[in-house]
Formats: structure tokens, sequence, C-alpha cells
């Protein structure tokens, strides 16, 4: 016996079985929602609306529901169908917060406006050849290849393997010379790695855009022909079993012999089964896709080869390669095109890699004449400052907490999670705004931020970071002062919220990094925080952030905020342009070429700077001018 | 004011061709801007930009140095207002005071015990400087003096006379030694300026109390064409000590008045010994170039010269304790055993909850090569290996009766390989220091 199961908004109907889960279901039909604790009916943070029909638990212990909306919110992962139902999900359950992953635009370099490209990673082109003569004795591979020199002449050389130029005679003939060549491109030079009648000419040419996370990652689905994003899907990555961080990843894949096999396994798998999901979403299949881009952190482009990855941790903190030649999907064991070229973000250093060139190139900021400053906060926090004359990037370990990770009621951005907070002094109450408008169940990365602003704002936290133990939320937990943000009666864990005084502090020296990496490339090149023009924020934060927020917890510099703008998810965006624009390409090497690196481990002042910035908003308020407020003093 | 990174950076080629041995443009100007490479090391660099630089990279403060040979002490050169925009490049010079009037014998034996004086100090070695030579009116003992101390030290001599004569006659006895003359004044200025001019002296210039009196003073010295100088505000107290040295210090880096960019000594005044201990302590805290005591005991010389070394630490490097074995309270061979990292601000923070505690304990610190312990894990410096190693070669073994060691909870993971690597129980601590007396108090038993 089956069931029917709707699923909306995506308007999609899937065959389940009595005894499955709907998250298998779900997973089983390529439809990715959020679920971080495996199924076990932990994190609640796989929650669907029940439009219609009946379900019924898997394990009694775990069963929880409420309503909402007028329908019944239940996790997916602990019902089964008892008939055909509707389930509806929100936006953002759908892994992968779309409004943070910005906008996509094509690569142009400025003053131009044009951003029309005329190299994709690999392209497909319709080709009409002279059938051969008598007197046009020309042999195959060269007809083809004048007449793709002649239709572009400015390219660099062409080359052709095994499977081509084997598969070339007969394309040809069946085809009254009448072919689709399918042409990458791989720097030095091209290469035709495909070659198929003009009928069997497929509507699109798919290629792959690609954030290879720490956390999670991103595959996008592009129309190579139109640069239209054709579908894309997000995920957990899978290497998280073996460490949140990439410390604890690299360490792990050192002391067992087949650690990098396995890491590069799971990263190509994971890539290869988003790519399959969002392929599905596109109506294309995985094979057909004949490029793809990746942008990752150097230790993530380290595991995606399969590489070893202790130099990056080791000092100086060498990454494998710069620029790497574009790679074919078949060596690395990606379920696409067999010969699709693979082209990676290039690395800066250990800990700056593709994806913080990537997101240089996104930006805008090498191009332009105003001093620009990128913040991508992440475990690890990378900052480029520079302009289109020279660049000069940092790394700060900014810790996870940010991205709710070592906080109790820390979550990622799921809906339930509290992204917004006041608090009132004079009634002493915390008003709160949570994704999805559902009932709270903990705060994401930008709701913990906006805690600690309104809570320093309030007076209820001082300027070191301590709770006031006179005010009535605050309470003795264990071992430590504690403040309840929600109380159980209206939260949907059961439980209250809390924040406490060691998370508190956690977050210091979290929002502590980010500002001592943002003021020591300031000072390494005698610059003032004014001197910014233009200071993009990527990463975690989404564009809920408040950029008043940030500023008063001291996470961001004093400068005007009309000059601080969110810029999404970066790393993609670059992916996005360098895989559909040789010139981004060639204009993301030369960043990766002009970066210089500053390594804060043995920079002069990083650590005065550090423990300078632990307080709220900084030991120095001559530096926060704007924060002219009374505030709560701290002594 | 010397030219900023990006400044610098400006004058380049911009090709980030790496044959300096640096990969970009940018980070070879601003290795220059902190002096570590010179322009010259750009192989592609211009005429015009070295041309440039070098018009703007004219110290704001002179760099003079006294006497000669192993003891020569160079001072000034110095760069910024605070220590911790960057460091203090020269400590001042510790002169001890001797009267010419000891007899012959004593003066060199006193001499000779100074110059052998010498302390360490976190394996620095340190020392009195000069030999401050003080005129009891006798120009002709005063001579003979300086004639013995030119046999009794190799320590450069600070000739204290405002007699222009008798400055003349010692300074002929250290010829070819460099001394320095204290001071030229409003009553000798000219003959002063003529014996250090004429006998190679550096030349001290004492104002009564007024800065802008100096200015004179020095541009006259200059345009005469003597530029070896330091300079004495002839402060009346150290209220005015304070405030001059910091006026003088600002002046010449901040306004670039370069008649007052020389290094400055000072002479303190007051009642008996100890007091003129604790205002040169004033004194080396702010700026000054050579300060004068009364005596060489441990009592007055020590606390001197322990301040030059705090105010003269680079604050730049991370700061460091040596790897080993330390002690809290005094432990017994039943007493708990910690671990961290040798860098400061862990090694004290650790230490500081440990005495709070109230629990004798003994900590074994690994050398880090001074980094915290998660970034000591994070590159490979804080290992189950390195810990195991520096168990054995600390000789705690030897001291406790148990093998039970706490290790930082940052680091929990280590635990396992650590007690293979080491034979020893690893009890995993708290995350945060803030945890240890709580784990002393309560869970720790041998």
């Amino acid at each position: 016996m089956q069931y029917t199961l709707t699923v909306e908004p995506l308007n999609r109907s899937i065959v389940v079985a009595p005894e499955q889960s709907l998250l298998e279901a779900l997973q089983g039909a390529g439809i990715s929602i959020a679920a971080d604790c495996g199924g076990e009916g932990l994190c609640h943070h796989c929650g669907v609306l029940l439009v219609e029909g009946e379900v019924a638990p898997r394990d009694p212990s775990r069963w929880v529901e409420r309503q909402e909306n007028g329908h019944r919110w239940i996790l997916a992962c602990q019902a089964r169908l008892a008939g055909d139902a509707t389930i509806e999900l929100s936006p953002q359950s759908l892994a992968g917060d779309m409004a943070a992953l910005g906008r996509i635009t094509g690569y142009r370099r400025a003053g131009e406006d044009t951003t029309h490209c005329s190299w994709p990673l690999a392209r497909r082109m319709a080709l009409q050849l002279m059938p051969p003569s008598a007197e046009d004795n020309v042999a195959d591979w060269q007809r083809l290849e004048k007449r793709i020199l002649d239709t572009c002449p400015d390219a660099p050389p062409l080359t052709a393997g095994l499977e081509v130029l084997r598969a070339l005679p007969q394309v040809l003939r069946a085809s009254r010379c009448d072919v689709m060549a399918t042409i990458a491109d791989r720097g030095y030079v091209r290469e035709v790695i495909g070659v198929a009648p003009s009928a069997s000419r497929p509507q699109h040419t798919p290629g792959l855009a690609v954030d290879v996370g720490t956390s999670t990652v991103v595959v996008q689905v592009v129309d190579l022909d139109s640069g239209h994003l054709m579908g894309q899907a997000a995920g957990t990555n899978a290497q998280k079993a073996y460490g949140a961080d990439v410390i604890s990843r690299i360490i792990w894949a050192e002391q067992h012999p087949d650690g990098p096999a396995r890491m590069q396994d799971l990263i190509i798998r994971q890539i290869s089964e988003l790519a399959h999901r969002a392929c599905e979403l596109s109506g294309c299949e995985p094979r057909q896709v004949v490029a793809a881009s990746l942008a990752g952190n150097t230790t993530m482009a380290t595991f995606a080869i399969g590489g070893y990855p202790q130099p990056i941790r080791r000092e100086p903190h060498i990454p494998f390669a710069r620029d790497v030649p574009a790679l074919r999907a078949r060596d690395l064991g990606m379920n696409l095109h067999p010969l699709a070229p693979v082209f990676l973000a290039p690395a800066v250093s250990g800990f700056v890699g593709g994806d913080v060139s990537a997101g240089v190139l996104a930006t805008g900021m090498a191009d332009a004449e105003e001093l620009g400053l990128l913040v991508d906060v992440g475990t690890n926090g990378e900052i480029v400052l520079g302009n289109r004359d020279w660049l000069i990037c940092c790394s700060c370990s900014a810790g996870p907490a940010f991205e709710g990770v070592d906080i109790a009621a820390g979550i990622h951005a799921v809906p339930g999670a509290i992204d917004r907070i006041e608090f009132d002094r004079s009634s002493g109450v915390f008003d709160w705004q949570t994704i999805g408008n559902l009932t709270p169940i903990g705060l994401c990365g930008t709701g913990l931020l906006e805690a600690l602003a309104a809570m320093f704002r309030g007076g209820l936290l001082d300027r070191q970071g301590h709770l006031d133990p006179e005010s009535p939320l605050v309470r003795d937990g264990y071992d430590e002062p504690e403040v309840v943000i929600v109380p159980k009666a209206r939260s949907g864990t059961r439980d209250d919220l809390v924040l406490r005084e060691s998370e508190i502090e956690n977050l210091l020296r979290s929002k502590a990094a980010v500002y001592a990496g943002i003021a020591s490339l300031l000072r390494a090149l005698q610059l003032q925080p004014d001197d910014i023009q233009r200071l993009y924020i990527a990463g975690s934060f989404g564009n809920r952030l408040r950029v008043e927020e940030a500023v008063t917890i001291g996470l961001l510099p004093d400068v005007p905020r009309e000059r601080i703008s969110f810029a999404g998810n970066t790393s993609l965006a670059g992916a996005y342009q360098a895989l559909t624009s040789r010139e981004a390409r060639e204009r993301l090497a030369e960043i990766g070429r002009q970066m210089t690196y500053l390594e804060l481990s043995t920079e002069p002042g990083f650590m005065d700077e550090f423990m300078a910035a632990l307080f709220l908003p900084h030991t120095d308020l001559a530096r926060f001018p704007s924060q002219r407020g009374p505030g709560p003093s701290s002594s | 004011m010397a030219l900023t990174a990006i400044q610098i950076y400006q004058l380049l080629e911009k090709s980030n061709c790496g044959e300096c041995g640096v990969p970009t443009c940018l980070a070879f100007a601003m290795k220059v801007a902190q002096k570590q490479a010179a322009l010259e090391d750009c192989p592609r660099c211009s005429d015009d930009a070295k041309a440039a630089l070098g018009a703007a990279a004219a110290p704001p403060m002179a760099t003079v140095t006294i006497g000669t040979g192993d003891r020569a002490l160079a001072l000034g050169g110095e760069t910024v207002l605070y220590r911790h925009a960057e460091t203090f490049y020269r400590p001042p010079g510790i002169a001890i005071a001797l009267s010419a009037a000891l007899p012959a014998e004593e003066l060199g034996a006193q001499a000779r015990a100074i110059a052998a004086l010498e302390f360490d100090r976190v394996g620095q070695s340190h020392k009195p400087n000069l030999i401050a030579l003080r005129d009891e009116g006798d120009a002709a003992q005063f001579a003979a003096a300086a004639a013995t101390l030119a046999d009794a030290t190799p320590m450069p001599i600070m000739l204290m006379t405002s007699d222009a004569a008798a400055a003349g006659a010692a300074a002929d006895k250290l010829a070819g030694k460099k001394p320095l003359l204290y001071a030229a004044d409003d009553s000798n200025f000219d003959a002063m300026l003529a014996v250090a001019k004429e006998k190679l002296c550096v030349l001290t210039l004492k104002a009564d109390g007024d800065v802008g009196k100096l200015v004179t003073m020095s541009g006259l010295a200059q345009q005469a064409g003597v530029n070896d100088l330091l300079l004495d505000s002839g402060a009346a107290n150290l209220g005015d000590v304070l405030q001059h040295q910091t006026a003088m210090r600002r002046a010449c880096l901040k306004e670039k008045v370069r008649p007052l960019g020389y290094p400055t000594v000072f002479v303190p005044q007051g009642d008996g010994e100890d007091m003129k201990a604790l205002a040169a302590i004033v004194g080396v805290c702010k700026y000054a170039g050579v300060v004068v005591l009364e005596s060489a005991t441990a009592e007055t010389l020590l606390p001197v010269i322990t301040a030059r070394l705090n105010i003269y630490t680079d604050p730049q490097k991370p700061i460091q304790i040596p790897g080993g074995l330390y002690q809290v309270g005094e432990p017994g061979p039943e007493s708990p055993v910690l671990v961290t990292t040798n860098f400061s601000l862990t090694y004290y923070t650790v230490e500081g909850e440990v005495s709070a505690s109230k629990v004798a304990s003994w900590i074994i610190v690994v050398d880090t090569e001074g980094t915290s312990v998660l970034t000591a894990w994070a590159a490979d410096k804080f290992t189950p290996e390195s810990i195991a190693e520096t168990i054995k070669s600390s000789g705690i073994e030897e001291q406790v009766t148990h093998r039970k060691i706490v290790l930082p909870g940052g680091v929990a993971v280590l635990k396992g390989k650590l007690e293979e690597a080491s034979g020893w129980e690893a009890l995993v601590g708290p995350r945060e220091a803030t945890g240890i007396p709580k784990l002393l108090k309560t869970a720790w038993s041998a």
C-alpha cells in the first residue's frame, strides 16, 4: 500500500510508503529540508504544517505537535502517513536560506554596463560543417577545429581527447556534418569534450556553481547559454560528522590512513547528490552538466581533490595551490559529464581560500576606486580590505557562536528562530520576532547578536558582558547567572530560552575576533575606520541583521551606516560569475595573485586589539562616537 | 613623518613580481613602512621613488651614541609617543654618580665594581650604562679623576661640570672615548659648545625650566656644527619633569620640531638617594634618555632596572614564559598537576585561577611558542607528544606520587592519545580557566 503526499509550496506529489517517515520520503524525493539531528526528533528543525490528511507518530515518546496558522505543526522525522495528505513547507525550512543567497549577477568590469560574457566555463556550439569531398579532403578533427577557430578566432588553442576523436567520424556522418560541439575552457587551452548531432541538442547547457562551505554546501544549476538560474539545492556539509570546524576535520584526516580519501568521498558525493536534486528541479540530467565552478575555503578545496591537509594548519599554513588548473569531473569522481571542467576559485593562504577570492570578485571591490571592506562572518571570519589598486586580507578564528553552535539556545536560521529582539527598559520585557512568525524555539546568529545589543542598550548587560544581578530576568543558573529571553510558557521547546553569562562571553569573543581583525588590517596600513567607503557583510548573517545592532555591540567599526551593505553569499555569487565568464575567471586569478595575506597570529598588536574589543562596544569609546548613549557603566 | 605603507606602495611598480622575496608589492611596502625592509631591496624601484622615500624617512628624533666600543650607548631614534603604538627602541642609560673628590684608588675600585654589575632577568642581561663623574669645584682633581676612570672602566663617562675649562681638561683625558658633557647652560654656552666640538663630545643642553629656550640653544648648537646633543629642560620639580618630557617628545614626533628631536637627560633632585631613585623611575617611564642615580646599591638600582625592562619590552612580540614546571603555593606529592601553554596571558590566567582556589598546585607549561591553548592545538604545537615530552622533561614525575594531569577542556580530544603517550591519566578540565577553582576544590583527588 502506498499513499500520495502533496508538498506545498513546491506543488509536487510524491509516493510514500506507510512505514516511511515524512522526512525520509521528502529526502528520497530530493526535497531537502533542515534536519540537523539526523531525524532523531531532537532538533525540531524539520517541522512542517499538515494542511490536509492524517498522520501517525512513529515513536510516541518523541512526538511533538502544536497549532500554527490554523494547522497542525508536526515534525517530519517523527510522522508517517495514515492516508493521502498535503503538507506545507515554510520557505526557510527548504535548507539554505534563499534570502541569504544574494542576487545573481553576472560579472561586469567597473565602468562597463554589460554583463555579456563570451566564454562560460563550457559552452555548446551548433556547427554546420562542409561535408568532406574529393576536393575538400581535410581530416575530420581538423575540419571541426578549423570551423570552431573560424567562429571564435580570439581564443586559445584547441585540443580534444580520445573519446571525442574516437566518436567524431561517426557523428559527422550520422548528422551530415550538422553537429553540436561542447567546448570546455581550461585556461591555456580549450578542449572539445563532446560532439553530437545537432538534432540531439538539449534545451539548456547546464553548469554548476557551488559554494563548498564548512557548514553548508549550496549548489546552483545555471543555464550556461543564458546565465539563468535553473535550480538550486543546499545541505549541511556531510563532513560535519568529523568535526564542526576545519581544524578538527584536518586532524581527523591526518590521523586516519584513508582520511583524505574519505573526506573527498564525502564532499564529492554530497556535491553530486545536491547537483542531482538541483537538476531534478531544473528538469535536466546531471550527466548533461558540462562545467562546475567551486568556491570553498582552502581546507574544503583540499578535501575536494582528496589532498593531504596537514600543511594548512601547520605554520606557515601553505595551500596546495593558488590557481588550480581546471580539473575533470570524472577524475574527481563527480557524477557529471565525465570531461566537464571543474574550476576552483584560487586560494590566498591556508586560511583565506577561494570562497574569499570569489567574494572579492562578487562584490566588485577589486575593481572599485573606493576603499572597500568585506567581512565574512563564519566559524572562521575572513576580512578583506582594498580597492582596485591593492587588496589585503586576514583570517580570524571567530568561533561558531554566531552560527548558534555552543550556545544552548542557539539554532540555525530555521523557522521559529528568533532573529529580532527589543528590550523595553521600563517594562523590563523582551519583544521578539521569529522566522516564519512561529513560536520561538531558539536564537539564530542574528538573534544572538540582536540580544546582545538589546540587553546592552537596555542596561541588562554591562560593558564587560556581565548580567545585571538586580534584574528580575536574571537568575542563578547552573554555576553562573543567566538571563531568561523567552519564558517556558511562551517558548516552543517547553523550556525557558536562556543565555548564560559564559555564552555571552563566548559571543563577545567572537565579535572581538572579527573587530580585532578589521582593526589590525586598518592599522597595518595606517588607515582609519572612516577611510572605509563601503563595508560588505557576507556570510552567516542574513539580510535581517540590523547594521545598527552590529555597530552597537562593536562587531563592525562605527562608520556611517549608509556605507554598510549586505552582500549575501558572496562565495556562491563569485562561483557563479566564474562559471559564466572567462573574464571573471581571469580577474579571479589576478585577485588571488594580488591579495596580500596578513598573518594575525604573528601580527603585532592583534592580541591587544582583541583584548580591547572584549567590551561592549569597545574599551576605547572614542572609536564608537555614535554610541554616545549612556549605556550602563561598567564600574 | 614617515610614509605610510600605502604611500610607499604608490611609489612602487605594483607588478607583484615577487623578486624582492615578498609575494606582493603591498606586503613589501608594509615591510618598508615598518623598517623591516629597505626600498633598495626592490630591484625595480626607480630613483625618483628612492628620493621621495628618503626625504620622508628622515627620523624625527636623532640617534646619539655616547662612548665607544662594546659598552657604547645609543640613545634616541624613537618613533612613537605611546609604547603600545609600536615599541620603544632604546632603553635609557642608567648613570651612577661618583664624586671626583674620592681618592683615586677608591674611585677606580668603585668604577670597576660598577662596570662588573650585571643582573639576569628572563634570560636577558641588564647593566648600568654610564659613570657620571661629579666635579667638586677643583678642575685639576676633576681631570685626574677622569684619567682614573679612563683606565678603570670601559663604560661611557658623563662629565658633570658647569666649568668649561674643567670639562675641556677632563675630556682630554677621555680622548677618543666620546664622553657626555653635562651641561651647557646660559652661563657657559659658547665655551661648552667649543669644548664639545673640539674634543668630539656629546653635549647636554640645559635650560632653566623653559623648554622654549632649549629650542633656541639646540638651533645654535646645530649651526655651530654640534649635532650629538642631549637635552635637559632643567625642570624644577617632578611634575615639571613629567610635563616637559611629554611636551618635548610630542613636539618632536607630532609637530616635527627638529631642535627638540634629541634624547633627554634627567638628573633627579630631591632629598636622599631613595627619593632620587624613585624620581629616576618617573624619568624611565617618561622618555628619559639618561637617568642619574646616586649609588649602585641593590635597593636603588634594581627597581630602576625593572622599570626600564618593563617599559622597553617590545609589546609586538607575544610575551612568553619558559616551558617547564611551575609551582603555585607550596605543592606536595599529592597536589594537583595542570598543563597549559607558555603564552603569558594563558599561563597567568590559569595561574591566577589556581591561586584563587588556594589549592597548592603544579603547572606544567608546554613551550608552544607563545600561543594560546586552542591556537597551539590548531597549529600542531600542543600535541599529546609535546605534552608527554614536557611531562618527562619537567621532572614532575619525581615530585608527585600520583599520575594524573588536568587537561584544558578546549582540547579534551587529546585525552586518549595523551594517556597513551605519557602513561598519565588525563582529567578533562573546564573549557574556561574560571572553572579551575571549582575543579580543584571538588573534583580533584590524587
